[in-house]
């Protein structure tokens, strides 16, 4: 593997690792509050879902580029600084998760009828 | 499972004593373990004879080996060559003789030997540090940490059972909030999001020292005779000398060769073979063993051990890792992190300053919990300056090393210190001054020290052009990225503290608003290496 494919092979990795826990970020009650500015359920089991399989992929993204042996540790240290800068976006910079929030509003009016 | 109250505040009350017990010399190990997965860089920084163009392939029969036959061997017992890298350029060899040991660096490409800088650098320096912390008396340092690793292990899991909301805050982070919310915020996430690295690290420290700590493992299984586990584990091989005299070989390179295409058949991939010993020297005995301890396309250590017979060149030993050492050697080979993965090296970088984080964090919110209980002025001083000493003040004693190294030459003494030691010496006094000036100045002191890594990261950066003509842009033009990114991170170091000033500057203003002291306690342990 050439020097940029591997380092696209990572990025790629990192990315996956990243949007899963942004996902999993916006299937809480609070950060949800935070990002859409809407109240109550937006379809918490398919972002939460999508997280885990995000997360997921970035595990066989990893064991792709380097195998089992160096993906043991490189996965666990990806998910943690992927992790870590959701978390640092929700507090500095949610509003850059909105366009991806967006993607998972619910209608007023299902709102409305999944509440009765 | 619900988890009763009682046994919630009796792990709470374990997790705060063993915590404060244990922060200080934990954080210690953390910061120099950190700052020794770039040790081979470091030294680079501060031996500038090591700085020459990488040589990674270069032959030893061209320029060293001859030079080695050419020495006075008639009392050696073996040498050992240690092949040149990318991150360590020079052929290290020493020569074991009956009267101790005979080291020689020579450069790869010229075959000239390479008289060091006088110094521990990070190698001798920073490396044993963070494993036996320079307490070589009866073990004791080794003692020390081990006891510290085991602590670590058992903070983290009584953490896990007194934190409340473990999911719901899993991405939560409150700078706003009051400074002991946020604090503790941030204690969270350093030590959750990071959690594989905090739980490998002690316990692959613990497993490569095992026999200091369990000397009873080695009982039922090897009888009690630890080469045998060695042996077991990395291979061994050796054979009584005949009495019969006979020329060294004069070839190392066909060894080498020959080892790395057994390996590279059985493994399927590129080996590299990385230390080579000659064993017993002028005997028609003569052996030579060829090991790849630490692969670069693999995260397990010690996967191949081979010995040959020097004059026949036949395969005398051929050792292959059995499944059980593969595991272990993944520990040990994950802690020693000498493979060619510089993603995963930053990363691994990033998970040794959240650990770093994660202690400081702790002791922080405990120090601030006391003051609010409405601890005595003199205690409240007391605790305050061992946590600023602990936390800043062991970063600014470790740039400071690094910059007195740059101020030193190799003939300075001072009151009869040679050089080496004069640099250890103002590791020591900054570290010391540190917790004097934390004693005096009491709050301030937390900025004051910050600005002063700042004044060091800038002094470092700057001392190593005037003595080297090495600056940022001569580096990076010149591919010399070792030092170009020592360079880089004592920039953004010094950004990072100065940033960290500013902000306890203001919390300190505005004692009454809530102060944002996380954000820079966080920036503190970002800041320096």
């Amino acid at each position: 593997m050439s020097f940029v494919v591997a380092g696209l092979w990572f990025f790629a990795a990192w990315m996956m690792a990243f949007f899963g826990c942004c996902l999993l970020a916006l299937s809480q009650d609070k950060h949800w509050r935070t990002v859409s500015g809407q109240e109550g359920p937006s379809r918490k089991p398919m972002t939460r879902t999508l997280g885990w399989l995000c997360i997921g992929l970035s595990l066989v993204l990893s064991i792709f580029r380097d195998g089992c042996s160096f993906a043991g540790l490189t996965w666990p240290l990806v998910l943690a600084s992927g992790a870590f800068s959701v978390a640092m976006l929700l507090t500095y910079k949610a509003i850059w998760l909105k366009p991806l929030a967006n993607l998972f509003l619910v209608e007023p009016s299902q709102v409305d009828h999944h509440t009765e | 499972m619900q988890i009763s109250d009682d046994f919630r505040k009796s792990m709470s009350w374990f997790h705060t004593w063993v915590g404060i017990a244990l922060s200080g010399v934990l954080f210690a190990i953390f910061w120099m373990g950190t700052l020794t997965i770039f040790h081979y860089e470091i030294d680079k920084w501060m031996m500038p004879e090591k700085r020459i163009a990488q040589a990674v392939d270069t032959s030893f029969d061209e320029k060293v080996w001859p030079i080695i036959q050419e020495k006075d061997l008639s009392d050696a017992k073996s040498i050992f060559l240690a092949r040149p890298k990318q991150r360590a350029p020079l052929t290290r060899t020493f020569i074991l003789k009956d009267d101790g040991r005979e080291n020689a660096y020579y450069d790869s490409n010229s075959g000239e030997e390479v008289t060091l800088t006088k110094s521990l650098g990070a190698g001798r320096f920073f490396y044993p540090f963070h494993y036996m912390l320079h307490i070589s008396w009866a073990g004791l340092g080794y003692w020390i940490v081990g006891l510290a690793s085991m602590g670590m292990l058992s903070l983290l899991v009584s953490g896990i059972f007194i934190h409340r909301k473990i999911i719901q805050d899993f991405f939560t982070f409150r700078p706003k909030k009051q400074a002991r919310r946020s604090l503790l915020d941030m204690h969270n996430i350093t030590s959750l999001i990071a959690l594989p690295f905090h739980v490998l690290f002690p316990l692959s420290g613990l497993l490569i020292f095992i026999f200091v700590y369990f000397p009873g493992a080695l009982k039922t299984p090897f009888a009690g005779d630890r080469d045998a586990y060695f042996a077991e584990k990395r291979g061994h091989y050796a054979r009584a000398l005949t009495g019969v005299e006979a020329p060294l070989p004069t070839s190392i390179d066909t060894f080498i060769t020959r080892a790395e295409d057994i390996w590279t058949q059985r493994d399927g991939m590129p080996a590299h073979a990385d230390y080579i010993r000659v064993e017993n020297i002028g005997d028609k005995n003569t052996y030579v063993i060829v090991q790849h301890s630490f692969p670069k396309r693999r995260v397990g250590s010690n996967q191949g051990y081979i010995a040959f017979d020097a004059q026949s060149r036949e395969v005398l030993f051929d050792f292959t890792p059995k499944p059980i050492s593969k595991a272990s050697n993944w520990l040990t080979g994950a802690h020693f992190m000498l493979f060619d993965h510089w993603p995963l090296r930053w990363l691994l970088f990033l998970g040794g300053l959240s650990s770093c984080a994660m202690i400081a964090t702790g002791l922080v919110f405990w120090m601030r919990a006391r003051i609010k209980k409405g601890a005595e002025p003199t205690s409240v001083r007391v605790i305050r300056a061992t946590s600023i000493g602990t936390v800043t003040g062991m970063m600014l004693a470790s740039i400071s090393f690094m910059a007195a190294n740059r101020m030193l030459t190799n003939d300075s003494v001072l009151f009869g210190v040679e050089r080496e030691f004069l640099e250890v010496g103002a590791f020591a006094f900054v570290w010391i001054g540190s917790f004097v000036h934390a004693s005096l100045r009491n709050k301030n002191a937390w900025a004051e020290q910050c600005l002063a890594i700042t004044f060091v990261c800038i002094l470092a950066v700057f001392l190593n052009w005037i003595t080297t003509g090495d600056n940022i842009v001569s580096t990076i033009n010149g591919g010399l990225w070792s030092i170009a990114m020592i360079d880089i991170v004592l920039i953004s170091s010094a950004a990072a503290a100065f940033f960290a000033a500013k902000r306890l500057k203001q919390a300190l203003l505005s004692e009454n608003t809530p102060p944002r002291r996380m954000k820079s306690s966080r920036a503190q342990a970002v800041a320096a290496e």
